[in-house]
């Protein structure tokens, strides 16, 4: 896409995003304590914050229509969704929402090391093995035992 | 102070702290030296790894990292063309000539000696105007902090992406970011949407790991298995280089032949100093400064470009220069100048210590101690650095889709270490995702990170001057320091819509 219609196009989304900021931030706590004090308002920071994002939002869909951005050749927005990225983010909630909890970190870190490296084309099958079951091992035994983070544990006795 | 530095001997002679340097440093060559993986990635993936150690051992391997992913980045860019970072973009053009000229160990060996020459001078430098300045930042009050951090945000947002308007909506959407939670002086819940988990706000660590690693990744696969499991092409084999009998030069009688080149590795490293002062600019830009300042001065310019050893020299001196400069403003007055300075503020504020102006007075000994780690770290890169040239030609090519899954891995383990919450996966993932969109967009990630984080400081010292002063903004107008700094804003402001106006009345080269 063009840069300038890019720019455009996400001007506005800031913008409405923006204003839904805006919207949330007053339905929200507005005074503690002095209700003259600005500063005691929880949601004085925010606000300013919220403004300032629809003010530069204004100012980039202002600059997309100069006819310097509109002279440039420049590429923005686009998008490769292929195959590759969508089936690494289905691995990634797979891994986490199915596996995580019921198969625990070590062996579901395994499938998942070996699923992705051979599909990602990697084919050294011995390497891949060897990595699968040692990365989680060191991993699990360096966050259980040195760092003290409890990994979730699986059906194995000892991961 | 004897006594502080007493005890801060105490605190680095453990061998955890020298172990975890020398890992910290071992682990950012190998990450520096991998095309792709940056030292800010490297240094965001194993702050969770430090979570069991003392803070002097952590910090010191984040800066081991820190330093030797820097230095890891030049070796790729002058093997196989392609900087490991951006900061050694300007490494490859002298480094690559050379090593196709046959001289990739000369070229390895003058590049070490000059990152481990640079930062050791960069960290002096830290120590001796990080203490003085400490002394006068204590005695800043909330307005003045505040138009500090003003100013620099202002600097990081303007100076991080092409577009001044880009970075300051990246800042805003950071700023906005950290205001999520409960609110910082009274504890009432913002922007919580009914989800219990935000109330302590985002994490850091997964928000930042994900906007660096995980968007790296759904970038580069873009390009397709086929280009995932290509291995990058060596030009030059080191293999051979040894088989053949490339002459190499030892440890001491390599490090004479550089101090040959002593005077442009000493003024790219004080480019590389002055620049690391200054928060936003980077070492990609001293090094660039410091390289064409080197062509400017030599008297071989026409060398440049075609294998210069000096010019290597002043472009590794000068990105490196920035590695100890570069952490001033972070540990005096807790702003970090670039993103892997804020990955390490969040580092810091894990292990309990906080940077600012009261760190030199209640964490001397820390301090000191972090200090004495940067030094060690600079001597380990020598020698780590020296011993490990041979196996370079190996790790370079290691293929993305061997990389991929297991930078995944540990960017979970990793996220879901800092609360043990699978809510911080998510955020990981969202992070990531985030990260995707705005580099599609063209948005800088830097002032993000660093807005996120220096939001809470910011809104509690505008918000506390404003209760001292019953509301009045104008105290920040009349005290002398606050007034000068917001002055600064707006002249840095000026300046920089002047350059970015310039540059686009510049006519299109192509």
């Amino acid at each position: 896409m063009e840069a300038y219609k890019a720019n455009r196009m996400i001007g506005v989304i800031l913008l409405l995003l923006s204003i839904g900021a805006w919207i949330s931030v007053y339905s929200q706590v507005q005074v503690m304590g002095d209700p003259d004090m600005l500063a005691r308002c929880p949601t004085f920071f925010p606000r300013v914050g919220v403004v300032l994002l629809g003010v530069m939002s204004l100012v980039l869909i202002g600059d997309s229509f100069s006819a310097q951005a509109k002279a440039s050749d420049e590429k923005l927005g686009e998008f490769r969704l292929n195959l590759e990225i969508v089936v690494i983010v289905v691995l990634f909630f797979v891994y986490l929402y199915v596996g995580f909890f019921r198969l625990g970190f070590f062996l579901n870190s395994v499938w998942f090391l070996f699923v992705l490296m051979l599909f990602l084309g990697y084919r050294n099958w011995l390497v891949v093995a060897l990595v699968s079951v040692l990365l989680p091992a060191v991993l699990w035994y360096f966050f259980t035992e040195v760092a003290n983070v409890p990994l979730p544990r699986g059906p194995l006795l000892f991961f | 102070m004897v006594e502080e530095v007493m005890l801060a001997f105490n605190l680095v002679f453990e061998f955890e702290v020298f172990l975890a340097v020398i890992l910290g440093v071992l682990g950012g060559i190998l990450i520096g030296v991998l095309p792709g993986l940056t030292a800010t990635m490297a240094v965001a993936i194993l702050v969770p790894v430090t979570f069991g150690m003392s803070p002097i051992a952590a910090i010191g391997m984040l800066v081991g990292v820190y330093k030797s992913g820097i230095h890891g980045g030049s070796v790729s860019a002058i093997l196989i063309h392609t900087p490991g970072t951006p900061a050694a973009a300007a490494t490859a053009l002298d480094g690559y000539e050379l090593a196709k000229q046959g001289k990739s160990l000369k070229a390895l060996d003058m590049d070490l000696y000059a990152s481990v020459f640079a930062s050791t001078i960069s960290a002096l430098a830290l120590i001796f105007i990080a203490l003085p300045l400490s002394r006068l930042t204590q005695m800043l009050g909330s307005p003045e902090y505040f138009a500090i951090l003003v100013f620099s945000l202002t600097i990081i947002g303007g100076v991080s992406g092409r577009s001044i308007t880009k970075g300051v909506i990246s800042g805003t959407i950071g700023l906005l970011l950290s205001s999520v939670g409960m609110d910082p002086m009274y504890g009432s819940p913002r922007f919580l949407f009914g989800m219990h988990e935000l109330s302590g706000g985002f994490s850091f660590i997964p928000l930042l790991i994900g906007m660096y690693a995980l968007s790296e990744i759904f970038i580069q696969s873009e390009q397709g298995r086929k280009e995932l499991r290509k291995r990058p092409e060596v030009t030059v084999d080191l293999k051979d280089a040894f088989r053949k009998g490339e002459n190499r030069d030892g440890l001491l009688e390599g490090l004479i032949n550089f101090s040959k080149y002593i005077r442009t590795a000493v003024y790219s490293t004080f480019y590389g100093i002055g620049i690391g002062v200054l928060p936003g600019i980077g070492p990609a830009i001293a090094s660039f400064l410091a390289y064409s300042e080197s062509r400017r001065r030599s008297q071989k310019p026409e060398e440049y470009g075609k294998g210069s050893i000096e010019g290597l020299i002043a472009a590794e001196a000068g990105n490196n220069g920035v590695t100890g400069a570069t952490m001033v403003p972070l540990l005096t007055l807790g702003i970090p100048g670039d993103t892997t300075m804020a990955v390490l503020l969040g580092a810091l504020m894990v292990h309990g210590l906080t940077p600012g102006p009261l760190l030199f007075e209640e964490n001397a000994p820390e301090v000191y101690a972090i200090f004495a780690t940067l030094i060690i770290a600079c001597v380990a890169l020598l020698f780590i650095g020296y011993l490990a040239i041979p196996f370079f030609s190996r790790v370079v090519t290691v293929p993305k889709a061997f990389l991929f899954p297991i930078i995944i891995v540990m960017c979970i383990v990793g996220s879901y270490a800092v609360n043990n919450r699978i809510f911080e996966i998510l955020v990981l993932f969202g992070g990531g995702l985030l990260g995707y969109v705005f580099r599609k967009y063209g948005f800088p990630l830097a002032p993000v990170n660093i807005a996120f984080l220096l939001g809470p400081m910011v809104e509690m010292n505008m918000r506390q001057s404003l209760v001292i002063s019953g509301g009045d903004p104008l105290i920040f107008l009349v005290r002398p320091v606050s007034a000068t700094f917001l002055a600064l804003t707006l002249v840095s402001i000026y300046f920089i819509a002047k350059r970015v106006r310039l540059e686009k009345l510049k006519p299109d080269k192509t």
